[in-house]
């Protein structure tokens, strides 16, 4: 059962109607349990009258209960019967609606009567009660020494009072009809209850889950295109509230990863198509009329370097792409630092000349670093060209490595830094520029160092720059030892 | 007619400025916002073709300062940002047109002569003076019926003055709107090509249609006044 409508109807109701029968059994036990004591007390009186008309004469136990003619016991479809039987056993009497009925007995003393619930002697049910009692002597003597129970006889003997039982049965018909009565009754209140119970419980779910349905309609409003909207907590009840504050908290998060990704995207999209739009008009004007010779290669000259540039661009894509998708592979072996920053410097060399940028290298003896020989060429070469990129007219870049106990560490700086301090905190975020306009589109499309960071993490590798560089961007590689050092 | 392309991207600028030239336009360009702001408020462009992502002074800040100038020359949008509310922030900020990058350069041009054509309230790419008719899509001029041949320079004089038909126009005028910074153009330049261009016009003994009005400048006109 999935629904939680239906699972609420059944448990409330269903609970709803155990306690209506619950208390319907203990209603019952305890009126039953009422009626019985009240009869058992009224029999138990009768039986103590009963006992009064039993005298112990010196020739016996004689029983005046029959002299009486009570009507209760003689009438011809009489509802009370009595027994009297003396210690030995014997009936001594018993009333004509007994007949030959033998009553079980029950075992009570002198002052504990017991009670139970018999078949009658004409078969109807009935209340049977068993005292057992000294009826009193009867002789010519003084009250005074009738009192004490005991008689001494003229011969010397003592009479002993004998024990004597009495059972008197009366029928329960009048509390068994009420009984039945009191029976139906409830489980009328039962049945009727259960069935007022039913749609009033449906009611009751249905409108406490209306908060619910609201909120859901809410959600199903929320579109992809828009999560800027948020589901209204105010008048939704306390447990639904905070499901929708954490919604309203999922929602935020979500939105705020869909805005990276759409910034992402648009980035995506204005570096690659600035080079295209360059590409493409540069073509079009070409073809759009005969040309010499130089002016074609002139234009496809520039188409290449276009093409060149957005292959770069595509590559970095690519590879910050495969380390997210956790493709990237290392394979960590034992690498010459220095030899990789040389060619990082050499692949970048013309571009410095053409900015007259004078470049130092000062290379510690023997650094070698167990990393992946791979990454760290596109780390080197990205550092390194972001370096000559960023780097003024005219200024001077830095290279550098060292040994040192933890590792080796390669450190870049270039001259030309405009960034400020909170500036130097994004500069390795994806597609970050420091000019909000993007002016280096189709040169530097603010990847690169974002790509280094990546790498680095995924080699372990310590990737900073430092906040207190000045005029110098200087950023620094930490690597560790080689194997077996 | 004289066009300004404020664009960073060099390749984009440069051929852009290239093919416009080839089509008659005389072209400034500049590639940031403060070079471009400073070119578009000193002359009198027919068109700025305008990027909006620019160093120093981004595109939409410029277009507030053009707007601001009291500018007359008519503002197309070029950019890489092709989201509907870019556009539509673009549009509702003044500018006359919109278009994404990567673009055909012919939709550039045929854009750009629409500008031109709603700068002068012209109304269709066909400029008629009595009988003289000027295709401003073709780049042909015909009189009579009879094409005339002219050259680049003579047909941008002439499609000036026809936008600008029946006013006198002086020198200055046109030499703002026919030469950019790039042609060293002499002091009677203009002088020389409108006696070029009249001289074409008045073949076979047709009427004077260019009229000098001295100390004020030149008129295109059916009229003889």
């Amino acid at each position: 059962m999935k629904s939680l409508r239906s699972r609420l109807l059944l448990q409330v109701a269903g609970g709803v109607a155990v306690l209506l029968l619950l208390t319907g059994a203990v209603v019952y036990w305890l009126v039953r349990a009422t009626l019985l004591a009240e009869f058992d007390a009224a029999l138990l009186a009768e039986a103590t009258t009963l006992a009064s008309m039993v005298d112990h004469e010196p020739g016996g136990v004689v029983s005046d209960i029959g002299e009486k003619k009570i009507a209760l016991f003689e009438a011809r479809d009489a509802n009370a019967f009595y027994a009297l039987r003396d210690a030995k056993d014997r009936t001594i009497d018993r009333s004509r609606s007994v007949g030959s009925h033998e009553f079980p007995r029950l075992g009570a003393r002198v002052d504990q009567p017991v009670f139970r619930t018999e078949s009658l002697p004409d078969g109807r049910s009935g209340r049977i009660v068993e005292v057992a009692f000294h009826p009193a002597l009867e002789l010519d003597v003084d009250d005074e020494s009738a009192s004490s129970n005991t008689i001494e006889q003229p011969a010397g003997k003592v009479l002993s009072p004998r024990v004597v039982r009495l059972s008197l049965a009366r029928s329960t018909q009048s509390i068994d009809r009420s009984l039945s009565r009191l029976a139906w009754g409830l489980a009328g209140i039962f049945t009727g209850g259960t069935l007022l119970l039913i749609p009033m419980v449906w009611w009751l779910v249905r409108s406490s889950l209306k908060p619910l349905a609201a909120t859901s309609a809410e959600i199903a409003a929320i579109d992809g295109q828009d999560l800027s909207l948020r589901l209204n907590a105010s008048d939704a009840p306390a447990e639904v509230s905070g499901v929708i504050e954490r919604l309203n908290d999922l929602l935020a998060r979500l939105q705020a990863a869909f805005g990276r990704e759409r910034e992402f995207s648009a980035n995506v999209a204005h570096e690659l198509r600035t080079p295209l739009a360059g590409m493409r008009s540069t073509l079009e004007v070409t073809l759009s009329r005969q040309r010499d010779a130089g002016q074609y290669r002139e234009s496809l000259g520039e188409c290449l370097r276009m093409t060149c540039e957005t292959e770069k661009l595509v590559g970095q894509l690519l590879s910050l792409a495969r380390i997210d998708a956790g493709q990237l592979e290392p394979k960590f072996v034992d690498t010459n630092v220095n030899e990789e920053l040389e060619a990082a410097w050499k692949a970048s060399e013309p571009i410095a000349q053409s900015k007259a940028v004078s470049g130092r290298l000062e290379l510690d003896s023997q650094v070698v670093a167990n990393t992946d020989l791979d990454c760290l060429r596109i780390l080197l070469r990205n550092l390194v060209d972001n370096a000559v990129a960023h780097c003024d007219p005219n200024g001077k870049i830095q290279l550098t490595t060292k040994t040192c106990h933890t590792g080796v560490q390669v450190v870049i700086s270039n001259s030309g830094n405009r960034l400020t301090r909170g500036q130097l905190n994004r500069v390795f975020d994806r597609f970050w520029q420091g000019d909000p306009q993007r002016t280096a589109t189709g040169t530097h499309a603010g990847l690169g160092l974002s790509l280094c960071r990546e790498l680095a993490n995924r080699l372990g590798l310590a990737l900073a720059v430092d906040p207190d560089g000045g005029e110098l961007f200087t950023v620094s590689l930490d690597l560790p030892s080689p194997s077996g050092a | 007619m004289r066009v300004l392309i404020v664009e960073d991207y060099a390749p984009i600028r440069e051929s852009v400025a290239r093919g416009l030239r080839e089509a008659g336009y005389a072209v400034d360009v500049a590639a940031d916002g403060e070079d471009g702001l400073w070119l578009a408020t000193g002359n009198d462009y027919d068109v700025i073709v305008l990027d909006l992502m620019l160093p120093k002074r981004d595109g939409m800040s410029v277009l507030d300062a053009l707007n601001q100038s009291g500018r007359s020359s008519r503002v197309l949008l070029l950019t890489a940002k092709d989201r509907v509310e870019d556009r539509v922030n673009g549009l509702d900020a003044g500018a006359d047109d919109y278009l994404t990058k990567p673009f055909a350069f012919a939709e550039l041009l045929a854009r750009v002569r629409t500008l031109v054509r709603r700068r002068y309230a012209a109304t269709t790419p066909v400029l008629r003076i009595g009988d003289l008719e000027i295709d401003t899509v073709r780049r042909g001029a015909t009189r009579s019926g009879d094409v005339l041949e002219l050259t680049p320079r003579e047909f941008t004089l002439l499609e000036y003055l026809a936008n600008r038909a029946d006013e006198v126009v002086t020198r200055t005028e046109i030499w703002e709107h026919l030469y950019d910074f790039q042609t060293d153009s002499q002091s009677n330049v203009v002088d020389v090509y409108v006696g070029y261009l009249r001289k074409k016009l008045e073949e076979h003994g047709r009427s004077r249609l260019i009229h000098t009005r001295r100390g004020h400048g030149y008129q295109l006109s059916e009229a003889c006044q």
